[in-house]
């Protein structure tokens, strides 16, 4: 059975003052519904389910029930489900429609995600966040911490430098500076991010993504009409779990579940990491990215900084991570991005069309590394 | 943070095993920006703490304003993580402090 993304859409990601939750669920929803339509004709009636991402609308927006929500929209109110993995939340719903689709259920699905996160305080955004924690076993803990912890970890063990962490967030806003919809289109040194104020060491503010309001949406058929067949394929998926703690983990240095979910993808699609051209990554903080290209093979443990510094990860490198600019700089609105990735991925793949097949990967993590999708796109 | 006598009595439970338990710091950050529930505390550490007795990992908060190092010893200890409530009840957590 073949999936294709027969539609994508994604809104602008950033502090969207003027728009609400519902606002950017129905300008996600009419977007991607409105692409579909150009491609290959596709109307609201053909939706036969709808899975919708979000992590914390209930502590940012006094709202949940987003299932309902989201069907609203549609006359035939389709059945719908609302998936919550951390910020893996998108991730998990790609995997879950395509269980779906697979499993003959439903012919085309609609995947909606969302968060809309900057109507609060930063403390407070901080204080919804850290409950993708262990309220119990991380009390007093904050994400930045976490993962400042394994930055911490990988120096010790493989001499990561300041200049590589920093070289992440400088090469993925480089990136951004092409995406419309990015959260942040500037250029930014070295020196910046090696001088920015420090949140927990070693972390500085320039190492972290930021909070962020926005949706996105695609939509999946295993319809085998000849006209779908130019759009890009959901051609592999894998999801792995680890514990939700840091310290019961096997290893700091690289995340299990990632590995896992990366095999998963790799065998399904029948191929192996140097066959991925373009890869979205899952960069929340820079460590993240260094981390998740290693445990997604395409750099030996502890290579993959140093292969950042030196421009292997843009364009003219070895393959281009974060043509979007990432989390980093394309924006984090946590239940938007692992859809968004998938989008972002096939519009790119569509438009840089080659006569031979290309793949590119989607990564998505949620919380310190428990929970990780890889979704591979092929044209 | 108002917090009920069962959600006290249930972290206690976790405060009980590991209270009084020594140890050395496996991995420390600095966290200078947090959540409101912790600003009072800042800067304070989070740590990874191997204990002597198991070789149990735990993450602990650091005392407040004391900077941990790889190696240091610590001890855990009571911390009062609320003030009393309208039910006077007080929630107690867990802080590494330094041992000499």
């Amino acid at each position: 059975m073949q999936i294709r993304i027969i539609g994508n859409y994604i809104s602008r990601f950033g502090e969207l003052w003027t728009s609400s939750l519902e606002d950017l669920i129905s300008e996600s929803i009419t977007g991607v519904l409105t692409d579909s339509q150009k491609k290959v004709n596709l109307s609201f009636h053909d939706i036969d389910a709808i899975f919708i991402s979000n992590m914390a609308s209930g502590l940012f927006n006094s709202q949940l029930h987003l299932c309902a929500v989201a069907s609203t929209y549609f006359e035939h109110t389709p059945p719908a489900m609302h998936i919550e993995g951390a910020c893996a939340s998108g991730g998990l719903a790609m995997i879950a429609a395509q269980l779906a689709l697979r499993s003959g259920r439903y012919k085309t699905i609609l995947v909606v995600g969302v968060e809309k996160m900057t109507d609060v305080l930063t403390q407070d955004a901080t204080g919804f966040l850290s409950t993708a924690s262990s309220y119990v076993s991380e009390y007093g803990s904050t994400f930045p911490a976490l993962y400042a912890l394994i930055t911490q970890a990988h120096i010790e063990k493989f001499g990561t430098t300041r200049d590589q962490l920093s070289s992440v967030a400088v090469k993925n806003h480089l990136h951004a500076l092409t995406n419309l919809n990015a959260q942040f289109r500037k250029r930014i040194s070295l020196d910046q991010v090696n001088t920015s104020p420090i949140v927990a060491t070693p972390l500085r503010l320039f190492d972290c993504s930021a909070v962020s309001d926005g949706a996105s949406a695609v939509i999946l058929s295993t319809h085998k009409r000849r006209k779908y067949t130019q759009f890009p394929l959901l051609s592999g998926c894998g999801h792995g779990q680890d514990t939700i703690d840091l310290a019961h983990r096997q290893s700091l240095v690289s995340f299990n579940a990632t590995k896992r979910a990366a095999a998963q993808a790799y065998a399904q699609a029948e191929i192996n990491p140097q066959q991925i051209c373009f890869a979205e990554v899952h960069d929340c903080f820079t460590i993240a990215e260094i981390i998740a290209i290693e445990d997604l093979g395409f750099f030996k443990p502890g290579t993959a900084g140093l292969g950042t510094l030196l421009g292997q990860t843009t364009y003219g490198g070895k393959l281009v991570i974060n043509p979007s600019g990432g989390l980093k700089a394309c924006g984090h609105p946590v239940g938007a991005t692992g859809v968004k990735q998938v989008a972002f991925l096939s519009q790119l793949l569509l438009e840089k069309r080659k006569e031979t097949i290309q793949h590119a990967l989607a990564h998505n993590v949620g919380g310190s590394g428990a929970t990780a999708t890889v979704q591979i796109v092929s044209l | 943070m108002s917090i009920s006598l069962i959600q006290s009595y249930r972290n206690l439970k976790k405060v009980n095993t590991l209270i009084g338990c020594m140890g050395r710091v496996v991995l420390s950050t600095e966290i200078k920006s947090s959540s409101v529930e912790h600003e009072d505390y800042l800067p304070y550490c989070f740590l990874i703490v191997v204990l002597d007795s198991s070789s149990r990992r735990v993450e602990v908060q650091g005392e407040s304003q004391v900077l941990f190092k790889q190696n240091d010893r610590v001890i855990l200890q009571l911390r009062k993580i609320s003030q009393a409530d309208s039910e006077k009840i007080i929630n107690y957590g867990l802080k590494a402090c330094k041992l000499a």
